[in-house]
């Protein structure tokens, strides 16, 4: 006798576990981050700068990239462009540049625009139920 | 015979009569000329008088001029030094100036005109303030509004706008303040415009730094906000038991880290404003420090750091503000248990130097008390090191360990160094470890009561080293 599969089984069949790089030195804001992250069903990879984040990115291929602009080492914008540049699967994962960087808005937006898919979200603006909301549309939309 | 002699008589009688005749009409000719040359000599007589009076007239007149030719030359020397003086006023105003007439043609150009511009004296007198000084807006570089023929077409005082640049002669451009203010004499009438304007270059400067600090110091609290504000989601949205704790623990510690912050920049504006009133008391130094390690040594315990503590003296007395003091101490001590590794080591030292004396480089300015906080932690990277004293900064080793750094300690240490008149330097060498120095100048020791001077007279003369080592 064959027993019908259930619905939701079917989505997980089908619907393997989307992968979240987080880039962020910030041990708290990563973890936060990254808590959320995991509640909402996400497979959570984390780095602490742009450097650990392109090898990272590089090796594991996430579906999406949250990522902080000011760290040591690398900067998130630098990662992004070398991406971008460097790998063929890079130039297209979704990237969510998460920042609290005031001065110099109009220099990082150009960068994001040219950069697509990449959002630019200001850290204290935006609520972990909006990031979440926002990373879904992202992967989505990929 | 006798008739002979008779007539003879006669004729020398009437000789002798005519004889009288002549010489009575000589004699009268004589009283004549007599009595004319008494007239003369009357009229000569007089005529001295006159000019005798008209000599003193004129005596008189020359005594007066000689006066008055002094008194004129000694008013021109004045006129001459007033204008002299007024010309130094000028020339020393610290201020540029200008002043052209009413058809704007420049009468005067001071020195600090002349050094600001770039332009001589010579080149700029007589000509239109328009054909030598080119002011532009900072924002386009377009001629900014003609505020000295504003000011003159109004009679109003006008200054510039903001922002103004003043083309020099070189073409270079410096960022100046002015005003143009019309000249006027007393009953009103428009005699030109005098300008004055000024190198703003260093206000600048200060003013885009303050609004750097500001700009930075409130990104610094951007960091613990978001961290209190996304961990209180999570703890709204509600979780377990044991995560809640982690949770506040984390709010904890941000909002912790504002307060640092606060109390930071509370600590440096009011070290810049000066308002950090020193109160210099007598405290023993070697205990002060040993307190200090002291109250770190839980850090230094998780860290399983050894310290080792070399003191001159087993006591000395300095006048030093405690607080400031604490401050500078703290901020390398716990720097240095920041840096260096688990089971790493440190080291405080203390000596007496002397002016002229070398340390490190370092040539001592006058006599002082030498502290010295070493570690064998990660280092200032090279190219860091010139900027370490710098607010805010960061090196990216320092952030990579420790996020939360605010990059305001050493700022913090140097300024108050600066303040109490001492001073701080450093040797560093990425991953080997670091060395601070820093001093407290001993010169108000001199008010020590006796017994101190003299006890640290016999300890000088029998220096000996005091050890302590966890």
């Amino acid at each position: 006798m064959r027993f019908p599969i259930p619905p939701l089984l079917i989505i997980m069949i089908n619907d393997k576990k989307q992968t979240i790089l987080i880039v962020e030195d910030e041990l708290p804001l990563l973890k936060v981050y990254a808590d959320r992250f995991s509640d909402e069903g996400f497979l959570v990879l984390k780095a602490n700068n742009g450097q650990e984040g392109l090898d990272l990115a590089i090796k594991e291929k996430p579906d999406l990239i949250l990522l902080d602009i000011l760290m040591p080492i690398m900067d998130g914008l630098t990662m992004m462009q070398k991406l971008r540049e460097n790998t063929t699967w890079g130039k297209t994962v979704p990237i969510m540049l998460l920042t609290n960087l005031s001065a110099d808005e109009k220099k990082i937006k150009k960068i994001v625009n040219e950069n697509g898919p990449a959002y630019y979200l200001v850290k204290l603006d935006w609520s972990l139920s909006a990031i979440i909301e926002k990373a879904k549309m992202a992967v989505s939309s990929h | 015979m006798k008739e002979n002699i008779r007539r003879k008589l006669e004729i020398t009688v009437k000789i002798l009569r005519l004889k009288a005749k002549q010489l009575a009409v000589i004699a009268k000719e004589k009283e004549d000329v007599r009595r004319k040359l008494v007239v003369t000599a009357q009229a000569l007589r007089l005529k001295a008088k006159q000019f005798k009076v008209i000599a003193k007239e004129k005596e008189q007149i020359r005594r007066n001029l000689a006066i008055t030719a002094e008194k004129l030359s000694l008013k021109a020397e004045e006129l001459g030094l007033t204008i002299a003086k007024k010309k130094a006023i000028l020339a020393s105003i610290g201020d540029a100036v200008m002043a052209c007439d009413k058809e704007g043609l420049v009468m005067l150009f001071n020195r600090k005109a002349v050094e600001l511009t770039g332009f001589s004296e010579k080149e700029v007198i007589g000509k239109h303030y328009n054909d030598i000084i080119k002011f532009v807006r900072e924002v386009d570089n377009k001629p900014s509004k003609d505020f000295i023929a504003q000011a003159m077409k109004t009679g109003q005082k006008t200054t510039m706008a903001d922002n103004t640049l003043l083309i020099r002669k070189d073409g270079s451009k410096v960022p100046v303040a002015d005003s143009a203010e019309p000249i006027r004499y007393t009953h009103g009438a428009l005699v030109g415009c005098v300008v004055v304007f000024r190198d703003i270059t260093q206000e600048k400067e200060i003013d885009k730094a303050k609004s750097e600090f500001i700009s930075v110091a409130s990104h610094q609290l951007k960091t613990p906000a978001t961290i209190i504000s996304l961990y209180t989601e999570m703890l709204l949205k509600g979780t377990g038991d044991l995560k809640q704790k982690e949770y506040i623990n984390e709010v904890h510690n941000a909002n912790q880290r504002i307060v640092d912050i606060i109390n930071t920049l509370l600590n440096i504006s009011r070290i810049e404003m000066g308002i950090f009133s020193m109160d210099n008391k007598p405290i023993d130094i070697i205990a002060f420090l040993r307190n200090g390690i002291n109250e770190l040594r839980t850090s230094l315990k998780e860290k399983n750091i050894t310290i080792k503590e070399e003191y001159h003296q087993p006591q000395h007395t300095v006048l030093i503000d405690k607080l400031l003091l604490t401050m500078v101490f703290s901020n390398l001590l716990s720097n240095s248990i920041k840096y260096t590794p688990v089971g790493g080591t440190m080291s405080v030292k203390s000596q007496e130097v002397k002016k002229d004396e070398k340390v490190n480089n370092n040539v001592i300015k006058e006599d002082s008390l030498l502290i010295r906080v070493s570690d064998n932690g990660c280092g200032i990277p090279t190219d860091s090191q010139d900027k370490i004293f710098t607010k805010f900064f960061r090196s990216d080793n320092a952030r990579s360990k420790h996020t939360d750094g605010t990059g305001l300690g050493l700022y913090i240490v140097k300024s108050i160094l600066d303040h109490i008149g001492g001073h701080v330097w450093f040797w560093s060498k990425e991953k080997k470890g670091t060395i601070f120095y820093f001093t407290i100048p001993l010169k108000k020791l001199k008010s020590r009561s006796q017994g101190d001077r003299r006890s640290s007279i016999k300890s000088r003369q029998k220096e000996y080293i005091y050890m302590q080592s966890i």
